[in-house]
């Protein structure tokens, strides 16, 4: 007989029990189900405080690799109101990022491990399969 | 009028110090690319990113406004800085534009006399090769301008060039023999204080250049000079004198 959790045995060194403050599996996965949600939650990872400007700044240079080419002013415009608008309200909401809208101050919220892990895989896993170039 | 023409190429300084762009550069390691690009009329921030992230890639702002980003690999190629075979590009594309943009204007904070002798001279061999239009020369001295006599007669006879030298501190200078070399030598002191050269591309509108430079105590040079059509005009219409000595 196959013990139940042996297919989860390689997470067995999570604190499962005591995840706390944590977005709902729907709220997390929501969350990842977009590519520049996906990057701007890696970037935190190593950059846990910055600002919308700066978001702004690195996902219009990020899609400049997926676009191979540059990008004006509209572009910029686009990605700032999206970022404004959408994606950050959107963490917020999951308590995975502070958001400031006076000051535009965004701060990773610093989730346990098995998040983390999840949010490089999710980096890693679409740099694999996206075909990044380099 | 003899202020009001100091300020005339004090404006061609100013106008370029207030269209001078920041860059952000983010790149997980800073190279060289802040030491290329310190000549220009760019003031320059490194901010680190994390490797494994976005290639390294500059935005462009003026005034606060965003005005373009570009990979710094298609910087690279597009001035030759790059291992890379230097890129074919489109001279319609969004890309070129922005980079156009980017290095259009060049101040350098600080140029030796020598440097910016070479400057001037590969500004005169532009106006020889084009071969007509107008060139106004500014010298601060009779004894700067002595050495390059030879040059500009040649520049005259060799060519439909409409050539003004100017010359400052009131020294007497012989007038040059081609009819189409004219010598200004009466507005002195304010030319004295800058060292110019303006073409205005002649038949070729893209060719025509300005150069403004101001001597410091210290003997370096600093100046701005610019391809700027709009800003070439300006300097044409700010120029100390109209009538040469004869």
């Amino acid at each position: 007989m196959i013990d139940d959790d042996s297919a989860l045995s390689e997470y067995e060194g999570y604190d499962w029990e005591s995840l706390s403050g944590v977005p709902s599996p729907d709220a997390l996965f929501r969350v990842l189900s977009h590519r520049r949600r996906r990057r701007i939650l890696w970037f935190l990872l190593e950059r846990p405080e910055t600002t919308v400007g700066e978001l702004a700044d690195i996902l219009v240079g990020w899609e400049l690799d997926d676009e191979d080419g540059t990008a004006g002013p509209d572009k910029h415009e686009r990605v700032l109101v999206a970022l404004h608008h959408n994606h950050l309200p959107m963490l917020a909401e999951s308590d995975l990022v502070e958001y400031d809208i006076e000051t535009g101050a965004v701060r990773f919220s610093s989730p346990p491990e098995p998040i983390t892990v999840l949010i490089k895989f999710s980096y890693q896993y679409e740099r694999a399969v996206a075909g990044r170039r380099t | 009028m003899a202020s009001d023409d100091a300020a005339g190429l004090r404006a061609i300084l100013d106008a370029a110090e207030r269209r001078r762009k920041s860059v952000t550069y983010y790149a997980p390691e800073a190279g060289d690319l802040i030491e290329r690009l310190d000549t220009r009329n760019l003031d320059v921030e490194f901010r680190a990113i994390p490797p494994r992230g976005p290639e390294p890639f500059l935005i462009v702002r003026a005034g606060g406004q965003f005005r373009g980003a570009m990979p710094v690999e298609a910087l690279r190629e597009h001035v030759g800085w790059s291992r890379n075979r230097r890129g074919e590009m489109d001279e319609h594309s969004e890309a070129y534009a922005i980079i156009v943009e980017l290095l259009d204007d060049t101040v350098f904070a600080s140029l030796s006399k020598r440097q910016l002798l070479l400057t001037v001279r590969e500004f005169e061999d532009r106006a020889w090769r084009v071969g007509n239009g107008v060139l106004h020369t500014g010298f601060q001295s009779a004894t700067a301008f002595a050495p390059q006599r030879g040059l500009y007669r040649e520049l005259a006879a060799e060519t439909a060039l409409d050539v003004h030298i100017y010359v400052a501190d009131g020294e007497r200078v012989e007038p040059l023999d081609e009819p189409n070399a004219t010598l200004h030598t009466e507005p002195a002191e304010e030319i004295g204080r800058y060292w110019f050269l303006v073409f205005d591309g002649g038949e070729e509108r893209e060719q025509g250049v300005a150069l403004v430079a101001e001597q410091r105590p210290d003997e370096t040079f600093r100046g701005v000079w610019t391809y700027d059509p709009d800003l070439v005009d300006r300097a044409l219409s700010l120029l100390p004198s109209v009538d040469g000595d004869r």
